[in-house]
């Protein structure tokens, strides 16, 4: 009897139901979703870090490098070096700085020094306006004429000119923002016109100041001469 | 008909040939060329030299504080002004004014009675410096510069030295000073033993304040030879940041003022200073006479009656 009254010991069975490779499988297919997910998440963190670590890169150090290139159309006016005075923290004049004061230079060259020898006309307003207002009254007052090439005979053939590289020197502030550039080259120029041939030599400093991120003239000096070319000029007693 | 065609002819002959001859010589022009110049002679007018310069300096006069104090890396110091000058420039007249206040000068100093007028730059600062010669002479200060002994060593030495023509024998042992007169080349340390001198001359601090504005002058002669243009002064403004305290001027200032200074001939330049009575040695005060000086001084920059 005790055989009979003991509880008998039953294995228990699994239920029935799904077997443990069609619960995994069913448990894949509900998580597909998330995985795909979690992955597109990744995708977007990568591409998301690598836009800021590119963006960041592309403000800290402008992808703009030193122009060699000529900045004036007719002749050849490039960079010929940067120096950096600083009277604060050491910094050096970005690239793209020194490339907008080098434009400004070549506008003056080729505006004020070749156009109007072309034309025959004063300066236009647009070389005028890379001075600054003090600098445009002193220009008013009487230095237009050496300050540019104006009032000179007109071109009659092709002319010749050339500049030495141009070196600017910069100077920073206690804060290390550069308020003052100066840009320092010699100027030639070989000029036939119909009252004959005559040379130009010019030393030119040019002193740009950053008015609200624009760099403009806000000093100048000037050393011209203009002379009849040796060719057409005899010297020597007359006989 | 024959007596009508002489009347043309008569008529139209002599224009004619001057067309015709007109021609002849322009051909002539083209084909043989223009005729040889006799020797002496210039084809064309154009012959120029000249220069222009702008730099934006004011063109009313101003007045600027020099203060050399004695602050160094050994020894006493503080900050008290051993070396006080105020310059007056006058750029329509071409001419500046250098006035050198001895530093044991007794003054009133806004808000710390009198003392001597060294004692204003420990007491407030360059500003309290700048107002109490302000109130001594009676002109609004605008611009200063205070640099100490090493500042005033590495601003020379980085200008390349300093030209003066030094006026007499000078020995002082606690100056450090050992200068036979006439013209020479000092460094760093030289001029700062050149502008500390007192005990070589009878008049004592009178006379170091006296060699401290001709140091000024020389080196105003020396920078004009060495610095052409703006991009020395640009140069010479990073020396004087890097190793003085500049009040009331930006870099653009100083570039300003600075071509303006370098444009004033040193010949123009006249060296003074004040009258000085009452007390000796270490306790001076601005003796009979000052008070014209300064009203002098005061209305251009430059000296008129002294």
């Amino acid at each position: 009897m005790r055989g009979s009254l003991e509880p008998r010991r039953v294995r228990s069975q699994p239920p029935p139901g799904p077997t443990r490779a069609e619960r995994r499988a069913a448990q894949t297919r509900r998580s597909r979703p998330l995985q795909l997910i979690a992955v597109l998440a990744v995708v977007i963190l990568l591409v998301a870090a690598a836009f800021v670590f590119f963006f960041r890169d592309s403000d800290d150090e402008p992808n703009v490098t030193l122009s060699d290139d000529s900045v004036s159309a007719n002749l050849e006016l490039t960079l010929g070096g940067t120096a950096n005075v600083n009277a604060g923290p050491e910094v050096q004049l970005a690239p793209d700085q020194a490339n907008l004061i080098m434009e400004a230079v070549g506008q003056y060259v080729d505006g004020g020094l070749i156009e109007p020898l072309r034309t025959g006309d004063e300066v236009g307003d647009e070389v005028v306006a890379l001075f600054d207002a003090g600098a445009q009254t002193r220009l008013a007052a009487g230095e237009r004429a050496l300050v540019f090439e104006e009032g000179v005979p007109q071109l009659d053939d092709d002319l010749v000119a050339s500049a030495t590289p141009v070196i600017l020197t910069a100077l920073s502030d206690g804060d290390g923002t550069f308020q003052l550039v100066t840009a320092l080259f010699n100027y030639y120029a070989t000029v036939p016109t119909g009252e004959g041939t005559f040379d130009i030599a010019r030393s030119t400093e040019l002193v740009f100041i950053n008015e609200a991120g624009t760099w403009k003239v806000t000093g100048y000096d000037v050393t011209l001469s203009r002379t009849p070319t040796a060719a057409t000029t005899t010297t020597g007693a007359a006989e | 008909m024959t007596r009508r065609r002489t009347v043309l002819w008569t008529l139209l002959g002599p224009p004619l040939c001057g067309v015709l001859v007109a021609c002849l010589v322009v051909a002539a022009w083209f084909v043989v060329g223009r005729p040889d110049l006799a020797e002496g002679e210039t084809w064309f007018q154009i012959e120029f030299v000249g220069e222009a310069h702008y730099t934006g300096a004011p063109d009313q006069p101003i007045f600027f504080l020099a203060i050399g104090n004695d602050e160094r890396a050994s020894g006493p110091g503080g900050q008290r002004a051993d070396s006080i000058h105020i310059i007056g420039v006058n750029p329509a007249l071409g001419a500046a004014t250098v006035i050198g206040i001895p530093r044991d000068t007794a003054v009133p100093i806004p808000g710390s009675g009198t003392d001597k007028i060294n004692a204003a730059l420990q007491y407030g600062g360059l500003d309290l410096q700048v107002q109490t010669v302000s109130d001594l002479v009676g002109v609004d200060i605008q611009y200063a510069l205070n640099t100490n002994f090493d500042g005033f060593i590495a601003m020379v030495d980085e200008m390349g030295g300093v030209d003066v023509n030094v006026p007499a024998r000078m020995l002082d042992s606690d100056a450090g000073s050992d200068f036979q007169p006439g013209v020479q080349r000092l460094t760093g340390d030289q001029a700062l033993r050149f502008t500390r001198d007192r005990k070589s001359f009878p008049s004592g601090d009178v006379a170091r304040s006296e060699n401290q504005g001709l140091f000024l002058i020389s080196a105003l002669s020396t920078l004009r030879a060495q610095l052409t243009g703006s991009t020395g002064v640009l140069t010479l403004i990073g020396v004087l940041s890097r190793h003085a305290e500049i009040k009331g001027m930006s870099v653009v200032d100083l570039y300003r003022l600075g071509r303006m200074g370098l444009f004033i001939d040193p010949a123009n330049v006249r060296n003074v200073v004040i009258p000085t009575g009452g007390g000796s040695g270490s306790n001076l005060a601005p003796g009979p006479g000052a008070a014209e000086l300064f009203a002098d001084f005061a209305d251009d920059g430059v000296l008129q009656t002294h």
